[in-house]
């Protein structure tokens, strides 16, 4: 008995453990060789005889599962060992392209303002003089034309060179209160170093009330979004001057390069100049028919943030579809 | 606008004012600094006296000098052609280092001695004077030979460039900028005070007689000089170079120092000229003209245009013995004006003019009188100045303390307000209430309403000032279809990246000619660009391809293999309509040489393509394309159709097009946003009973494109339930077939009620086959 016991035991396969199986549980194995000397046992001693011959068979069997699960798993073993792989082999091939920076920068720009419950209002790239300009407080010999080189169209009309005209048609088709930003692409006759002809701006204007947006609304909100936009920086506002808005203020940041100490990047002056903004001026309102109205807009170019953000050192290489800058964004 | 600290603090005390806080505080009143530049110079840089000056013995273009440098007089050997004219100078003696780390040390030239260098202005990292050395005079204080050129302000001057924005044309001077300064910190701004003595004593009217002709406000005053020609002071050239003023006459030098500091503008006029056209008293008409100008006539000759330009044939030079000098304002609406509706050519004094220069022209031409005096004390002024035309009356405007307040979100009290306007030179009237009365001073044209008065007030009283509040805001739904849509693009830009493409951007542009080459419509002649940028953006782009294409080629250029790229943007149909569409370019290697293609690249394939553009898109089918592009392939182009619609093209590159942009094998496809978007669906119950696939193969004519066919089982399908869905399985081509291949089609059939029995899918396979027989004459292979 305990000799079998080792035989199984000593099974190295499971074809081995088979031939084993039958020759001691088969029809002719040794078990049923043992049970057939039961009809010649005194009947007073069949009763212990069969009992004994059970305890075997069920402890033969228990020791037979134990070494098929072993052998089951090890066959298991060997088959999955010859599947080897080698992975470090894989991995090198990336098929995942990249956003556009710009892009990328105008979906954070608008994530943060539809956050803000801004809608998004968009407009066409063809825009009109009095949309672009007129309405906007910027009248036909405004010397701040000529900040804006505007390309012409064969019938009057031009490409919009800022995303304002955007505010001019939301305003004439809708009452207020508006809150709305208007992201897209722009148009000045300009091509240099730090110019292209195509940019992209991120509008935003909000109108309520007479009395109930202010300065202090608009210096709140810029200061969070520019704390969104490029983390713990200082921000800092100065009077400007635009046509369309008064008070007019220009947004800085504390230098993201120097950290405000000065350096190539921030003329040595410690700021960025970010942003364009203010309360809008009355005009503008009078040119779309808004009365008792009070609000504030802002403008910005999404080029010139996503070249802070990401440190683009040169804004002609975002136009040029050049995949050794775009991979570096995967 | 550059200024210098010294020159402000003619106007204003600066002294407890040090350059990081006059940088804050011109920032804060919203004259942005553009840079700020100190000059100082080693103690070793003195004022030199040259006590003679003779050619040195050994070399022809140099000079042995003599200078007393206080405490001893030195041999200094000087290159330049100008030291003979120089009394003092400025000198680098010995161990002084100059900008570049140049030390100076005792040197042998040409067998002489010398003890330090005589400098010129950029040895010294100053703007460029003149040719040769820098000539000191008295200009700059008195002149003591060993003083370090430190210890005089206005060479050891700090400049600082300022961006005006275009309403500031009062901060357009030393003066106005002074003046505003003045206003933010609290502080008296110092009277310019002159009294002419060198008058004649022959009356101005037996000279000059001037007659006013204009309505709109236009002021200008004339006073006659007489010398014997016109010299400028080192500090007057000094300052012109620091402000790149690029006059080089002496007399121009002068009006342009006078004009820089006062704001007024000045012109001269000489004097024997002005005779010749009108005789012995010369007789000027100031003449507002009906095209909006206004003109300054003499004899029926026209001088100038006032604020716009003055004819050269008339004006006055360094040379001239009897000068007319002119000081004039004219409102910038009515110049502006006239410059537009005539597009008159403008004289660099358009630029003040047009932005509103200084009002007060007596103040300029004083200081233009007082400029000539310091250096040209012989001059002889005429007995008086003679003023034409008038000033408008200030404008009155109201202003109420609740609506400043409500403009910039705080609450100032009206002392407050009172007191800001007060400072900035607002006539304050009648303070009662909270509503009072303010008169604009005459320099700030650009206030004309409550919004401009509030900007005064917030800019004075200081936006740092001013406490952030964030607005309360009624919640609205701002969700709207612009809004869905940004949405939509998002979402299709984040599928094409995940198939392995770049986003590119490119200008809205292209070249006419090259879209033509290329078989793409144009935007109309009529309704195209009128002034583009350069020849290689002349037209509104009817299709991104083409900047795809060139951006592939670049990036070819850059050594990439793989280029995967796509554009979400706008282009213009020939009406210039605007469309959005989304263009991609798939060119060269699909996979790079790797281990897994035993080091061999697998090239991009119509196949991966297309599976490419369905991540993207969605499901779709291909058919045959009516109207190709030059740039496609005659025989691997598609359309792309898309729930029944066609929503764009898709092709092989064109060879010939591929090497002209040195490319290899090339896919393109341009697809309409619009026809894309996301739908709306409604699910429809799902069937209890199992689908069963049956494969049917067909010989048919080996021209027969599987669209044909398809077409006709989509018709087949509308009318039998259980046929859920086919897709092509195999083409099998060879000798024995001839002009036929055998197509294998696979067949899904399910049925929503039952289980499908065998009598039930025969019969329907056996009406695809009849079909198929009917329309294209298939046999069973």
């Amino acid at each position: 008995m305990e000799d079998l016991k080792k035989k199984i035991e000593a099974t190295g396969s499971l074809e081995e453990l088979e031939t084993l199986r039958v020759s001691i549980f088969g029809k002719k194995g040794l078990l049923a060789a043992e049970f057939a000397k039961l009809k010649d046992i005194a009947p007073e001693k069949k009763r212990d005889f069969a009992k004994e011959l059970n305890e075997i068979k069920a402890s033969l069997s228990e020791v037979y599962e134990k070494q098929k699960a072993i052998l089951e798993e090890k066959a298991l073993e060997e088959r999955l060992s010859k599947e080897v792989i080698d992975v470090s082999l894989y991995g090198y091939e990336t098929t995942k392209g990249s956003l556009h920076p710009v892009k990328e920068t105008m979906d954070k720009i608008i994530d943060y303002f539809s956050a803000l419950n801004f809608s998004v209002e968009s407009g066409p790239l063809v825009e009109n003089d009095f949309t672009n300009f007129e309405a906007l407080n910027l009248p036909k010999n405004h010397p701040a034309r000529e900040m804006q080189d505007t390309f012409f169209l064969g019938d009057g009309d031009l490409l919009r060179t800022h995303t304002s005209p955007v505010q001019i048609r939301t305003m004439m088709s809708r009452k207020p209160p508006i809150r709305m930003i208007a992201p897209g692409a722009v148009f000045r006759r300009d091509y240099d170093l730090t110019h292209t002809p195509m940019f992209h701006q991120v509008e935003g204007l909000v109108v309520d009330k007479s009395g109930v947006v202010s300065f202090a609304n608009l210096k709140s909100i810029l200061t969070d979004f520019l704390h969104y936009m490029f983390g713990d920086v200082k921000v800092r506002f100065r009077p400007s001057f635009f046509p369309f808005t008064e008070p007019s203020t220009e947004v800085d940041i504390s230098c993201i390069f120097c950290g405000g100490k000065g350096c190539r990047v921030c003329s040595h002056t410690g700021w960025l100049e970010v942003l364009g903004s203010g309360v809008v001026d009355p005009n503008v309102f009078e040119a779309v028919g808004y009365k008792d109205v009070s609000g504030y807009a802002f403008g910005l170019g999404v080029e010139r943030f996503a070249m802070l953000l990401h440190r683009v050192p040169d804004l002609r290489s975002l136009f040029e579809g050049d995949i050794r800058l775009l991979e570096q964004f995967r | 606008m550059i200024v210098t600290r010294s020159w402000l603090e003619e106007y204003i005390d600066l002294n407890d004012v040090d350059n990081s806080r006059l940088n804050t505080t011109l920032n804060s009143i919203g004259l942005e600094v553009d840079s700020i530049e100190e000059y100082t110079f080693d103690e070793r840089v003195v004022v030199g006296k040259i006590i003679s000056c003779s050619k040195h013995p050994n070399a022809d273009k140099l000079n042995l000098c003599e200078v007393d440098i206080g405490s001893e007089v030195v041999s200094i050997v000087c290159g330049a052609a100008n030291v003979v004219d120089a009394k003092y100078v400025a000198v680098a003696t010995l161990g002084a280092v100059l900008p570049g780390d140049f030390k100076i040390k005792k040197a042998k030239l040409r067998g002489v001695e010398s003890y330090g260098m005589i400098c010129s202005s950029s040895e010294l990292g100053l703007p460029k004077l003149e040719d040769g050395i820098m000539i000191l005079d008295e200009s700059i204080g008195e002149m003591v030979p060993g003083k370090p050129l430190n210890e005089y302000p206005s060479i050891a001057d700090t400049v600082i460039d300022i961006e005006l924005t275009a309403n500031r044309g009062d901060c357009d001077s030393i003066h106005g900028v002074a003046r505003d300064l003045a206003a933010a910190l609290e502080k008296e701004l110092k009277p310019f005070e002159f009294e002419v003595k060198n008058r004649s004593v022959i009356g101005v009217a037996r000279e000059l007689q001037v007659e006013c002709r204009c309505d709109t406000e236009c002021v200008l005053a004339y006073s006659i000089v007489e010398g014997e020609g016109f010299k400028s002071s080192f500090l007057q050239r000094l300052r012109l170079a620091f402000i790149k003023s690029e006059a080089n006459d002496d007399l121009e030098r002068l009006l342009a120092y006078a004009q820089h500091e006062s704001g007024v503008l000045l012109c001269a006029y000489d004097f024997a000229k002005l005779h010749s056209l009108s005789g012995d008293v010369v007789k000027l008409m100031i003449k507002e003209q009906q095209n909006a100008t206004v003109t300054v006539e003499c004899g029926g000759e026209i001088l100038s245009i006032v604020g716009v330009s003055q004819k050269s044939d008339y004006k006055a030079n360094f040379k001239s013995t009897k000068v007319l000098l002119e000081a004039s304002y004219i409102d910038p609406e009515f110049v502006v004006e006239g410059v537009y509706a005539n597009k008159l050519q403008t004289d660099a004094l358009y630029y003040n003019s047009s932005r509103g220069s200084e009002t007060a022209i007596d103040f300029g031409m004083k200081k233009l009188q007082h400029e000539i005096l310091r250096v040209n004390s012989e001059v002889r002024f005429s007995s008086a100045d003679v003023i034409a035309c008038e000033y408008r009356e200030g404008l009155k405007v109201s202003v109420k303390v609740s609506e400043i307040n409500s403009i910039i979100g705080a609450e100032l009290s009206k002392a407050e307000i009172v007191n800001i306007l007060m400072r900035l030179g607002f006539d304050v009237q009648k303070v009662d209430s909270d509503v009072f009365a303010v008169v604009i001073p005459p320099y700030r044209h650009d206030i004309k309403n409550s919004h401009d008065i509030a900007e005064e007030v917030l800019r004075i009283y200081g936006i740092d000032n001013i406490k952030e509040q964030p607005l309360k805001v009624v919640e609205a739904n701002r969700i709207n279809d612009t809004y869905l849509y940004y949405r939509s693009l998002r979402d299709i830009r984040e599928r094409a990246i995940a198939a392995n493409f770049y986003e590119a951007l490119t200008y809205a542009f292209s070249n006419k000619e090259l879209l033509q080459r290329f078989g793409f419509d144009t935007v109309d002649e009529k309704l195209d660009l009128l002034n583009p940028i350069v020849q290689e953006l002349n037209t509104l782009r009817t299709t991104i391809l083409v900047n795809l294409l060139e951006a592939a080629k670049r990036n070819v250029n850059y050594g990439k293999k793989r280029i995967g790229l796509f554009e979400v943007g706008t282009i213009f149909a020939k009406d210039r309509k605007e469309y959005d569409v989304i263009t991609f370019l798939l060119s060269g290697e699909e996979q790079r040489a790797n281990v897994h293609n035993s080091a061999k690249a697998k090239m991009v394939d119509l196949e991966s393509f297309v599976a490419k553009i369905g991540s993207v898109i969605g499901e779709f089918r291909l058919e045959p394309l009516e109207k190709k592009s030059g740039l496609m392939h005659p025989y691997i182009a598609a359309a792309i159709i898309k729930d029944g619609e066609y929503v764009g093209s898709l092709a092989k590159l064109h060879p010939k097009i591929a090497d002209e942009f040195g490319l290899k094998d090339t896919f393109i496809a341009e697809i309409l946003i619009e026809k894309i978007l996301p739908k709306h669906i409604n699910a429809h119950a799902l069937s209890n009973f199992q689908a069963v696939t049956k494969d049917l193969s067909v010989v048919i004519n080996k021209s027969l494109p599987f669209y044909e066919v398809a077409k006709v089982l989509q018709e087949l399908k509308a009318k039998e339930a259980i046929l859920k869905d086919f897709y092509p399985l195999d083409i099998y081509e060879d000798a024995s077939l001839g002009d036929k291949k055998s197509l294998t089609i696979r067949f899904t059939l399910q049925s929503d009620q039952a289980t499908l029995s065998d009598s039930e899918i025969e019969s329907v396979m056996h009406r695809i086959l009849e079909t198929l027989q009917e329309h294209f004459g298939a046999t069973l292979r």
